[in-house]
C-alpha cells in the first residue's frame, strides 16, 4: 500500500478490523453470557405473564374448600388434587357438542373468510391507490361500530334469512367481522408479490384467475396462514354473536356454554375453571401448532415495514 | 437483422394499456374479486348503521322493529345527552379504560417484543408462550380474572399481601376507586400479545448490520433504540396503537361479565352504558343516540391519528 | 399443487357450511298442522323446577293432541337480552317466564297480552297469593304469579354451637353474633357485598322489615330516622360478610362452611343440598330473618306475548291455567319444595321448614303499592345498588348517601 491516503485508510482499516475482531470476540463471548441472561429474563417474564393460566389450571383440580381460604395453595400438593371437576363437567353438560359446534363454526369461518378476503386483498392490492384507500377505510370503519349495537340488527337480518339458531348463520356473522381486517392484511402481503410474476404468467397464456391462483396465492401463503390464524382465534372466541344468534342449548358454542356455568344461584369456582380450561385447551393446541406461521407470516409480508 | 422487441417491453406496453393493471383488459376482474367482501362489509355496516341512526331520532323504548317506523321522530335523545350525568361519567370511564388498557399493553408488548428479538436458547418456545393470552376467549378471560381479583379469596390479593404491597385485601370489583383497575388488568393481559406480534414482526425486518455498526460506534442502548429500533417499528407501533385503542374503546366482552358496569357505574364505559340502556332499561332510542356518539368518537380518533397512519394504512 | 390447496380450502368451506346446515330451529306450525309452542326458561335445568314444568308439559300435551311445547334453557344472565332481542325482531317465545326486574316494563310497553278476560273465567284472582295484586299494570293484569319468595336466615348450627351462640331472633342480636363469628378467614354471615340486582331486596328487607317505607305518599323519604337506622343495620351486617362478592359468589362461602349464616331467599335449600359440604348440609336450619315484619316479593311470573296469533295465545293460556289448578299447585310444592301461590294449598307440613317459608312468603310485598314504582323498578333497583355499594365499600355517612339517592331516583308521583 502507498503512503498518505492509503496509509491512513490502512490505519483506519486496521483499526476497524481490530475493533471488529475485538467486537467479534467480545460479541461471541458476550453472546454466550447474554444468551443465558436473556433466557433468565424470558423465564421470569413468562412465569408472570402466564400465571393466570397456571392458576386457572390449578383451581380446576383443587377442591373448592381448599380455595376459599386466606392461604390459597399456589403450588398445591399433588396428593390434594382431583379431577372430579372435569368428570362432573363432562357429565352434567353437553361439553362435547359445544366443542364440536365451536370447531365446526371455526373451520367454516376460516374457510369462508379466506375465500372472501384472499381475492379481495389481491384486488385491493392491484387496484392501486384507490384500492389502498378503500382497504384502509373499510378496515377501520368496521372497527368503529360498537358490537352491542349490531346485536338487534343482526338478529333481525338473520331471522329474515332463516339463519337463526344455525351454525352457518354464525359462520356468516363471524366472517363479516373478520373480512375487513383480513382483506387489509392480505393486501399488504400481496403488495410484496411483484406484479411482474403474474404479468409473466399472462404472457404465457394464463387467464387472470389462473395467474392469481397459481402464481400469486402460493407466494402469499405466509400471509394467508397469518390471516387464517387470526380467523381461528376470532371464530373460536366469539361470545356476543353466539349468545345472541344461537338459541337452543344444543347449538351453543363452548364460550356460551362456559358462561352458562355462572348460573344465577351459585358459582363453583373449581368447576368454572375446569370449564375454562376445557374451552381454552383446543385453542392453545391450535395456537402452538400455527403460531410459527403467524410471526414468520407477519414478518415476511413486511406488513408494517 | 430484424430484432424483435424484447418480451419485457411488450409486457410493459400491455401494462400501460389499461390503468388498473389487468393485462388482458378485463375491467371486471378486480371488482369481481372484491364484490363478496364489499357485500359482507355493507351487511355489517349498512343495515345496522341505518337502524341505529333511525332509532336515535325516534321516541322508542323497548326495541321493536315493527313499531320503529311508526314511532314519532324526535331530537330529544340527543338533547338528553347534554344533561345526563351518566353520559359524562361514561365518557370519563371510557377515557380511563381505553388509555389505561392500551398504554400498559403497548409497553408490555414493546418490552416482550424487544426481549423476543434477542437471541437466546429456546426462544421459539417463549415466543409462543408469550403470545398465548391472545388465544384465550374474552369471556373465559373475564371469569378467570373475576376469580383472580376476587375480593375475599382471590390470588392477586394474596400475592400482593405477601409481597407487602398492600396491607389488607382490596375489594377490587366492589371498590368505587379500584374497580376500573380490576377490569383493566384482564384487558391488558389479553391485548398485549397484539402489540408483541406486530412490533416483533417489524423488529425482525430491521437489518442486523445496523445494530452491529452501532455497537462498533459505541452507541449506548437508549441511543440505539432511538435511532435504529424506533424508526423501524414506529409504523407498526402506531398502527397497533390505533387499532387497539379503537378495539378497547368498544370492548364489551371483558367488562360486562365481570362488573356489568358497576359498582355505581364506575366501570360503565360508553359501550356498556349503551348495552344497559337497551337491554336493562329498554331505552332503544337513547341507546342509539349513544351509539351514534360512539361511532363519532371512534371516527375522531382515526382522523386525529391519520398523519401517523398514512404510511401504513394507505400504503400501496 | 397450490391451486389444489385453494380448491381444497374452498371445498372445506362449502362442506363446513353444509354440515352445519344440519342445525335448524323449531317452532311454528308445521305442514301437518301440529303446533309447537316455544317456551324458553332459565329454570329449565334447575332442580325441582325442571321436574315440575316437565310434568306440566306432559299433561298438557296429553290433553292437546296436536300441540307440542319446546321447553329449553336460556341462562339467567342472558335471559332478558334474549327475550328483548326476540321481541324486537317480532319473534317472541309463546310462553314467557319473567322475573321481577322486567315484567312490568314489558307490560307497560305493550309487549304482553292482557290476561283479564282469561283470568275472569278462573278462580285465580280470588285464590291467589296477595302478591298477584301487585302485578296489576295500568289497571290490567298481564302476568300470573308463579312463585312468590321471602327472605330467610340459613344458620349452620354447628358453627354457632362451637361459639356457644344460639340462633338470633332479633336484629341487634344477629349483628352482635355475626361480629363475634367473623375473623381469621371466617365470616358471620354470607350476603351480597358488591353491587348486585338484589340490592333493593336487601335494602327492603331492613327498611320494610322494621316497618318503614321508602315512600311517603308519592315521594321518596329515604332520610327519615327510621330508614337511616335500617340502612345502618344493613351496613353493619354487611361488614361481617366476605367483601366484594355478588349473590351467586357469596353463596359459595356458606356452602363451604366459611360463613356461619346466610341471608338469602326462601328458595335456597335445594342449592345447599347440591353444593354444600356434608357438614353444612347436615347442620343447616332455615329460620325467619329476625326482622319484626316479614317481607316478600315476586320471584317469577308467567305471561303471553301480545304479538303471537290468537290461537297460540289461547293454547299458551291453557298451559298457564293448567299450572294453576289445585292439583298442579300441589305438585309445585312437592317438586320445588316451596310454598305455592295458590293459598289453599297448605305447604307447611310438606316442605322442609314449611312454617318458616310460608310465613316469609306471606309477608308484606317489598314493592310499595304505587303503579309507577314497579314500572321504574329496574332503574330504582340499580340506583339503590349504587348507593348500597357506596356504603359498603367506603366509610361515607348514611345520611348524605341516602339523600343523594333520593334525588337520583325516578319520580313515582
Amino acid at each position: 500500500m502507498s503512503a498518505g491516503v492509503s496509509a491512513s485508510t490502512g490505519r483506519v482499516a486496521a483499526r476497524r478490523d481490530a475493533a471488529a475482531g475485538t467486537a467479534r470476540r467480545f460479541h461471541r463471548s458476550r453472546v454466550a453470557r447474554r444468551g443465558y441472561g436473556w433466557l433468565l429474563i424470558a423465564i421470569l417474564t413468562t412465569i408472570v405473564l402466564l400465571f393466570p393460566l397456571y392458576w386457572m389450571a390449578v383451581t380446576s383440580v383443587t377442591p373448592i374448600t381448599d380455595l376459599l381460604t386466606l392461604h390459597p395453595p399456589i403450588v398445591p400438593a399433588l396428593s390434594h388434587l382431583e379431577l372430579s371437576n372435569y368428570s362432573a363437567t363432562f357429565r352434567t353438560y353437553p361439553v362435547l357438542s359445544w366443542l364440536a359446534n365451536s370447531a365446526l363454526i371455526t373451520v367454516g369461518t376460516v374457510a369462508l373468510s379466506l375465500v372472501v378476503s384472499v381475492p379481495a386483498g389481491y384486488a385491493l392490492s392491484r387496484m392501486g391507490a384507490g384500492g389502498a384507500t378503500s382497504a384502509g377505510l373499510l378496515m377501520l370503519v368496521t372497527r368503529v361500530i360498537p358490537g352491542t349495537l349490531l346485536l338487534i340488527p343482526f338478529f333481525v337480518m338473520f331471522s329474515t334469512l332463516h339463519l337463526l339458531n344455525t351454525l352457518q348463520g354464525l359462520v356468516l356473522a363471524d366472517t363479516t367481522i373478520i373480512v375487513p381486517f383480513a382483506a387489509w392484511l392480505l393486501k399488504g402481503f400481496f403488495d410484496s408479490v411483484p406484479r411482474e410474476l403474474e404479468q409473466a404468467a399472462l404472457v404465457d397464456g394464463c387467464s387472470q384467475w389462473t395467474a392469481f391462483v397459481r402464481v400469486v396465492v402460493p407466494l402469499a401463503s405466509p400471509g394467508i396462514g397469518a390471516t387464517a390464524i387470526y380467523a381461528v382465534i376470532l371464530g373460536w372466541s366469539d361470545y356476543l354473536f353466539s349468545k345472541t344468534l344461537l338459541i337452543d342449548p344444543t347449538h351453543w358454542t363452548i364460550t356460551v356454554g362456559a358462561a352458562s356455568l355462572i348460573s344465577d344461584l351459585t358459582v363453583n369456582w373449581s368447576g368454572l375453571m375446569a370449564m375454562g380450561v376445557i374451552s381454552v385447551v383446543p385453542m392453545i393446541i391450535a395456537f402452538v401448532v400455527l403460531e410459527p406461521f403467524l410471526v414468520s407470516g407477519m414478518a415476511a409480508g413486511s406488513v408494517v415495514g | 437483422m430484424v430484432t424483435r422487441p424484447p418480451a419485457g417491453r411488450s409486457v410493459q406496453g400491455r401494462r400501460r394499456r389499461s390503468r388498473n393493471g389487468s393485462a388482458d383488459g378485463s375491467r371486471f376482474f378486480y371488482p369481481a374479486l372484491l364484490a363478496p367482501a364489499v357485500v359482507l362489509g355493507l351487511f355489517v355496516i349498512g343495515y345496522p348503521l341505518y337502524l341505529i341512526i333511525d332509532a336515535s331520532i325516534r321516541d322508542v323504548g323497548l326495541p321493536n322493529m315493527a313499531a320503529l317506523n311508526s314511532a314519532p321522530v324526535t331530537g330529544a335523545n340527543f338533547t338528553a345527552l347534554g344533561s345526563d350525568p351518566l353520559f359524562r361519567q361514561a365518557l370519563w370511564v371510557s377515557l380511563l379504560y381505553t388509555l389505561g388498557g392500551t398504554l400498559p399493553a403497548f409497553l408490555l408488548g414493546l418490552g416482550t417484543a424487544l426481549l423476543l428479538n434477542r437471541r437466546f436458547p429456546l426462544r421459539r418456545i417463549f415466543r409462543t408462550l408469550t403470545l398465548l393470552p391472545w388465544a384465550v376467549p374474552s369471556v373465559v378471560c373475564s371469569f378467570l380474572f373475576l376469580w383472580i381479583v376476587n375480593a375475599s379469596y382471590g390470588v392477586l390479593n394474596y400475592l400482593l399481601l405477601r409481597a407487602h404491597l398492600i396491607t389488607q385485601y382490596v375489594p377490587w370489583l366492589a371498590s368505587l376507586r379500584w374497580s376500573i383497575v380490576g377490569v383493566i388488568i384482564p384487558t391488558v393481559w389479553k391485548s398485549y400479545p397484539f402489540f408483541t406480534l406486530l412490533i416483533l414482526a417489524a423488529l425482525q425486518v430491521i437489518p442486523v448490520e445496523l445494530y452491529e455498526a452501532a455497537k462498533v460506534d459505541g452507541a449506548r442502548a437508549w441511543a440505539t433504540f432511538r435511532r435504529i429500533t424506533w424508526p423501524g417499528i414506529q409504523n407498526a407501533a402506531y398502527l397497533a396503537l390505533v387499532l387497539q385503542l379503537l378495539w378497547t374503546f368498544r370492548e364489551f366482552e371483558i367488562i360486562y361479565p365481570i362488573t356489568a358496569g358497576g359498582p355505581a357505574n364506575t366501570t360503565q364505559t360508553l359501550a356498556i352504558y349503551l348495552y344497559n340502556e337497551v337491554f336493562q332499561f329498554f331505552h332503544m332510542g337513547y341507546a342509539s343516540a349513544l351509539g351514534v356518539v360512539t361511532v363519532v368518537i371512534c371516527v375522531a380518533i382515526v382522523v386525529a391519528m391519520f398523519p401517523l397512519l398514512r404510511r401504513t394504512l394507505w400504503r400501496s | 399443487m397450490h391451486y389444489a390447496k385453494v380448491r381444497l380450502l374452498a371445498c372445506a368451506g362449502a362442506l363446513a357450511l353444509a354440515i352445519t346446515a344440519c342445525g335448524s330451529s323449531g317452532g311454528g306450525t308445521s305442514a301437518s298442522g301440529s303446533v309447537t309452542l316455544d317456551f324458553p326458561s332459565w329454570q329449565e335445568n334447575e332442580p325441582g323446577y325442571a321436574q315440575f314444568y316437565q310434568s306440566m308439559i306432559s299433561e298438557f300435551e296429553k290433553n292437546h293432541k296436536n300441540v307440542k311445547i319446546h321447553f329449553y334453557e336460556v341462562t339467567y344472565d342472558n335471559y332478558v337480552q334474549t327475550i328483548t332481542t326476540r321481541m324486537a325482531a317480532g319473534n317472541p317465545p309463546d310462553i314467557l317466564v319473567l322475573p321481577l326486574t322486567s315484567y312490568a316494563q314489558f307490560a307497560a310497553q305493550g309487549e304482553l297480552a292482557p290476561l283479564d278476560s282469561y283470568l275472569n273465567k278462573t278462580d285465580i284472582l280470588s285464590s291467589w297469593s296477595p302478591l298477584q295484586k301487585s302485578l296489576e299494570v295500568n289497571g290490567h293484569y298481564y302476568n300470573v304469579l308463579m312463585q312468590g319468595a321471602g327472605f330467610a336466615l340459613y344458620v349452620n348450627k354447628q358453627i354457632l354451637a362451637a361459639h356457644h351462640l344460639s340462633i338470633p331472633t332479633t336484629v341487634p342480636r344477629l349483628l352482635s353474633e355475626c361480629k363475634q363469628l367473623t375473623g381469621s378467614g371466617n365470616y358471620g354471615i354470607a350476603m351480597p357485598t358488591a353491587q348486585d340486582p338484589s340490592a333493593f331486596n336487601d335494602a327492603s328487607l331492613f327498611i320494610s322489615g322494621e316497618g318503614q317505607s321508602v315512600l311517603s305518599g308519592t315521594s321518596y323519604d329515604l332520610t327519615s330516622p327510621g330508614v337511616e337506622s335500617a340502612i345502618s343495620q344493613y351496613r353493619q351486617l354487611a361488614s361481617c360478610a366476605a367483601p366484594g362478592l355478588v349473590s351467586d359468589q357469596m353463596r359459595q362461602v356458606y356452602f363451604s362452611g366459611k360463613a356461619a349464616m346466610m341471608l338469602d331467599g326462601t328458595f335456597g335449600l335445594p342449592n345447599i343440598e347440591t353444593e354444600g359440604t356434608a357438614s353444612v348440609k347436615k347442620n343447616t336450619v332455615m329460620v325467619s330473618f329476625p326482622v319484626p315484619h316479614q317481607v316478600s316479593y315476586v320471584s317469577s311470573t308467567l305471561s303471553i306475548p301480545a304479538s303471537i296469533p290468537d290461537s297460540d295465545k289461547q293454547l299458551a293460556w291453557d298451559f298457564i291455567e293448567q299450572c294453576t289448578t289445585p292439583a298442579s299447585q300441589a305438585l309445585f310444592v312437592k317438586d320445588i319444595k316451596s310454598p305455592a301461590p295458590r293459598v289453599s294449598v297448605d305447604s307447611s307440613a310438606d316442605i322442609p321448614f314449611g312454617s318458616v317459608q310460608t310465613a316469609a312468603v306471606n309477608g308484606a310485598n317489598m314493592i310499595p303499592d304505587n303503579p309507577k314504582f314497579v314500572q321504574n323498578y329496574t332503574e330504582i333497583d340499580t340506583d339503590f345498588g349504587a348507593a348500597l355499594s357506596k356504603l359498603v365499600a367506603s366509610k361515607a355517612a348514611v345520611g348524605p348517601v341516602m339523600s343523594q339517592l333520593q334525588q337520583q331516583l325516578p319520580p313515582v308521583g
